[in-house]
């Protein structure tokens, strides 16, 4: 669940986007279409592509005290990857990103799910915590195909399978495949320009226990967490196993009318099947999850030098759980994040810029078991600020961030007299988790030079985030190495 | 160059976005006390064999048990054999009763169970259940402890040779053994008139041999031989008071403890206790071969002639599993792993002149609990209480 906090973060410092599927259900970061507007593949043009082809070497690790309970001490990543850029004779234009990954994730407890996401109810888990290591493969690849000079075709597929395993007993092996296809097409003319885009997914996951084995001398007790309590607990005399389809479609637009007003929306609704096997098959409930996100600004100009980005945003989402048996539902989680704010971009000769800006935002998490009548509700709010600066001398390029949160919480409302075990637990704690005010602090820099004929670009960042009045943080951090022919 | 219509553009949409974002920050939640679906239930237990305010059933005890998420709760009936349950979570229940009507001459136990049943209603409505009792008599033997489960791998995997059963007089008179039968019984005929069992064995003497005492242990081993040395911390059987033997298929046999006479043994080079689930009897049978086998050659004994018997099972939940009725036993015990060193005793009721009185509700779900290590031909008073 630490990827919450990510998103969070995302939410707060990311001022163009919101998270990805990807990101969100798998924590892959797949970054082909990053730079574009809304993530519209068909934004891509021969004109706007950064290379040839690259190697790419990340590294990224995050941990500290202050996370969730099932959140790993550690997480540390490593990715390579290769990705290139084709035109054809034809006029098409190919994309491709290659990319293995390693993973390792220190003292992850219980759960066995490759990802975890306090909007999803239901999880499979055992007694034992322990290392989990994750090798796996993703690619993009993208087809883009002008109709005309202003209209723009393309598509987006993304595929991912990885394998995730823990040494300790049971062993869960967690088996992942997924894929992600986004048709899009772009209209640009000279001033403005308009992106749609459609999504569909189905994001796979089968996790198997081994087999109990007397020369173990130990069954765990397993755990079949369904709401915010009450997990369903069994002895297993043999393996156990849970198959997860999630399955989603989505919509995207977005639109530049003149540079002036510029904005963007992405809708998504995915839908996920959960089916046990094993020694003792409980059935499972089902969940939905809608998430929206839109974002509008309004640039100006002030003098030659100085421009202003007047912008607002909003992200929502909202997550239901299902009863197996009872056709009721059980379980809703919702969040919602209402930002606005200004940025100044200066750019004080054709060499340098700064970008300053400030908002502030009012975010909310809301929790509610239906089944057993408990339910919480975190109120907050943010004051974002950030600021980029970039200079270019002697070919070499200079990018530096920093950002600078300040999130504080209000009037907490719980009602958890009907708690157990489990609650006081688990749920207490992302209570706690939630409710903490706390900073964060973020900072990076990019350097991009050329060496003969290629660029090279090194970049790091650094984000630590502290609760007030408390000892513990959190931090994560990234590391790359980009070679660009 | 700037126009008015460029600057009224620009306001406008400032303005909009304005209004906008203070509408969505003034979009509060409405946060009210959360939807349950928990109910309350009220459990009635009646006694057909009994007249009057007799059939309601008083001072019972019965237990909800939720097979999905392992509750297990107890109340007592009231005056009306009612037993009040509230704030209970929608699921699939086994509900127990088990109490006793206490005549001049004797004490009648009252069992009653509805299994695997789904219990949930909607709203403040209060559902109502009703549990027809049936009714038994306390034995003045009982089995005290049944180890089955075999021993935890260290190092020898799937250890089972230290079983064993032991057996308590619950009762103020001296009782003996002499010709009284062990049995197991095979799934599938909990409702049958007879008993199908797939082993047999018979206490040996001859009417007065062994006696047992009121307030004391018999054990009865699988093999009665010390098995702690392999595996390391499995139980010391040298002291049991009787042991199977099986002549023909190698066992091991001491010639310092007893053997119990082979009456029927279908299969297996012991009489081996399953360490997932059995039901075990001990029987007063007179004429052990008098009704013959079924056509799976398992031994038909009388039901009638059961003394005690106790049902055990890795899955606690399973009533409808049951391998005996509520008239031998009206519950489950067990619900350990196979090979963990655990076994199942009975829970201590109360003492009579110091002489320990093991509870006997005909409902091993009531009665016993789990232990490790096992207490061959003793009791832990610290826990059996």
């Amino acid at each position: 669940m630490k990827k919450t906090l990510l998103l969070f973060t995302l939410i707060s410092i990311a001022l163009a986007q919101t998270p990805s599927s990807e990101y969100l259900y798998l924590d892959i970061l797949s970054d082909l279409t990053a730079q574009l507007p809304n993530r519209n593949p068909a934004y891509l043009t021969t004109e706007n592509i950064p290379y040839t082809y690259a190697f790419q070497y990340r590294y990224n690790n995050s941990g500290g005290e202050y996370r969730l309970p099932f959140s790993p001490e550690a997480k540390n990543y490593n990715n390579l990857e290769v990705s290139a850029y084709q035109k054809m004779n034809n006029g098409i234009l190919f994309a491709g990103r290659f990319a293995y990954r390693n993973e390792q994730r220190t003292n992850k407890l219980w759960l066995h799910n490759a990802e975890t996401n306090i909007d999803i109810p239901f999880y499979f888990g055992d007694s034992t915590s322990g290392d989990f290591n994750l090798n796996g493969i993703d690619w993009n690849i993208i087809f883009s195909y002008p109709l005309s000079n202003v209209t723009r075709l393309a598509v987006d597929i993304f595929y991912n399978v990885d394998e995730q395993f823990k040494s300790v007993f049971p062993k869960p092996n967690i088996k992942r495949n997924d894929l992600h296809i986004r048709p899009a097409i772009s209209f640009k003319g000279e001033r403005s320009s308009l992106g749609l885009m459609g999504s569909y997914f189905q994001f796979k996951e089968d996790i198997e226990t081994k087999k109990y084995s007397l020369e173990q001398g130990r069954s765990p007790i397993f755990m079949r967490i369904r709401g915010l309590d009450r997990s369903l607990l069994t002895y297993a005399e043999t393996s156990e196993e849970r198959l997860q389809n999630i399955q989603g479609y989505g919509f995207s637009a977005n639109f530049d009318l003149g540079g002036r007003l510029l904005g963007e929306t992405n809708y998504e609704h995915s839908q996920a099947q959960i089916v046990d096997g094993g020694s003792y098959p409980v059935e499972q409930g089902n969940w939905d999850m809608t998430r929206f996100y839109y974002r509008v600004d309004l640039k100006s100009k002030v003098t030659s030098f100085l421009n202003t980005d007047l912008f607002f945003k909003q992200y929502w989402s909202n997550a239901n759980g299902f009863h197996p048996t009872l056709n009721a539902q059980i379980y809703n989680s919702s969040h919602r994040h209402f930002e606005g704010g200004l940025s100044l971009p200066y750019h004080p000769s054709n060499n340098e810029s700064w970008t300053g800006s400030v908002s502030y935002s009012f975010q909310d998490i809301k929790r509610e078991d239906n089944f057993l009548g408990l339910l919480h509700y975190i109120p907050g709010n943010t004051l974002h600020l950030n600021m980029t600066y970039a200079y270019q001398g002697k070919g070499i390029l200079y990018e530096l961030s920093g950002a600078y949160n300040d999130i504080k919480i209000g009037e907490s409302i719980v009602y958890d007299a009907m708690s157990d075990w489990y609650y006081d637990m688990i749920t207490a704690e992302e209570i706690a988790y939630y409710s903490q005010d706390r900073k964060l602090i973020q900072a990076g820099l990019k350097i991009t030079f050329p060496y003969k004929n290629i660029f090279i670009a090194l970049s790091g960042t650094y984000q630590d985030v502290n609760p007030i009045n408390s000892d513990e943080s959190f931090h994560s951090a990234q590391t790359q190495i980009e070679i660009m022919f | 160059m700037r126009t008015p219509m460029n600057k009224f553009y620009k306001l406008s949409c400032i303005s909009v976005c304005f209004i906008i974002f203070m509408i969505a920050l003034s979009c509060s939640l409405n946060i009210t006390p959360p939807a349950s679906m928990r109910f309350s239930a009220q459990v009635t237990i009646v006694d057909t064999t009994a007249k009057g305010l007799d059939s309601l059933v008083s001072g019972a005890n019965v237990t909800l048990q939720s097979i999905t998420y392992g509750d297990i709760i107890t109340m007592e009936t009231n005056s009306m054999g009612v037993a009040v349950f509230n704030n209970l979570l929608p699921d699939r229940y086994n509900i127990l009763a088990s109490g006793n009507r206490v005549s001049i001459t004797d004490i009648i136990i009252i069992n009653g169970q509805l299994q695997d049943t789904s219990l949930f209603i909607e709203g403040n409505d209060t559902l109502d259940l009703r549990i027809i009792a049936q009714t038994s008599r306390t034995s003045a033997l009982v089995i005290s402890e049944i180890y089955y489960s075999g021993a935890i791998p260290n190092p020898v995997p799937q250890y089972f040779h230290d079983q064993f059963t032991e057996i308590y007089n619950n009762s103020s008179q001296t009782i003996y053994l002499d010709s009284m039968l062990i049995a197991d019984v095979e799934y599938g005929f909990a409702n049958d008139t007879v008993i199908h069992a797939v082993h047999a064995y018979m206490f040996p003497g001859d009417g007065n041999d062994y006696p047992i005492e009121p307030g004391e242990f018999k054990v009865i081993a699988q093999d009665a031989i010390d098995h702690s040395p392999y595996p390391i911390n499995s139980i010391n059987l040298l002291n049991s008071d009787f042991e199977y033997y099986v002549a023909d298929k190698g066992d091991v046999n001491n010639i310092s403890v007893p053997d119990m006479i082979q009456i029927h043994h279908k299969y297996g080079d012991d009489f081996l206790y399953s360490v997932f689930s059995n039901a075990i009897l001990l029987m007063n049978v007179k004429e052990p071969y008098k009704l013959g086998y079924d056509e799976f050659n398992r031994i038909l004994l009388p039901k009638s002639d059961v003394v005690d018997g106790v049902e055990y099972r890795d899955n606690v939940t399973e009533f409808n599993m049951k391998r005996i009725d509520e008239s031998i036993d009206g519950g489950l015990t067990g619900g350990i792993p196979s090979y963990s060193s655990q076994s199942v005793e009975r829970y201590i009721d109360r003492y009579e002149e110091e002489r320990m009185i093991l509870m006997d509700n005909n409902n091993s779900s009531l009665d016993f609990h789990v232990l490790k290590p096992p207490t061959p031909g003793f009791v832990t008073e610290e826990d059996a209480e």
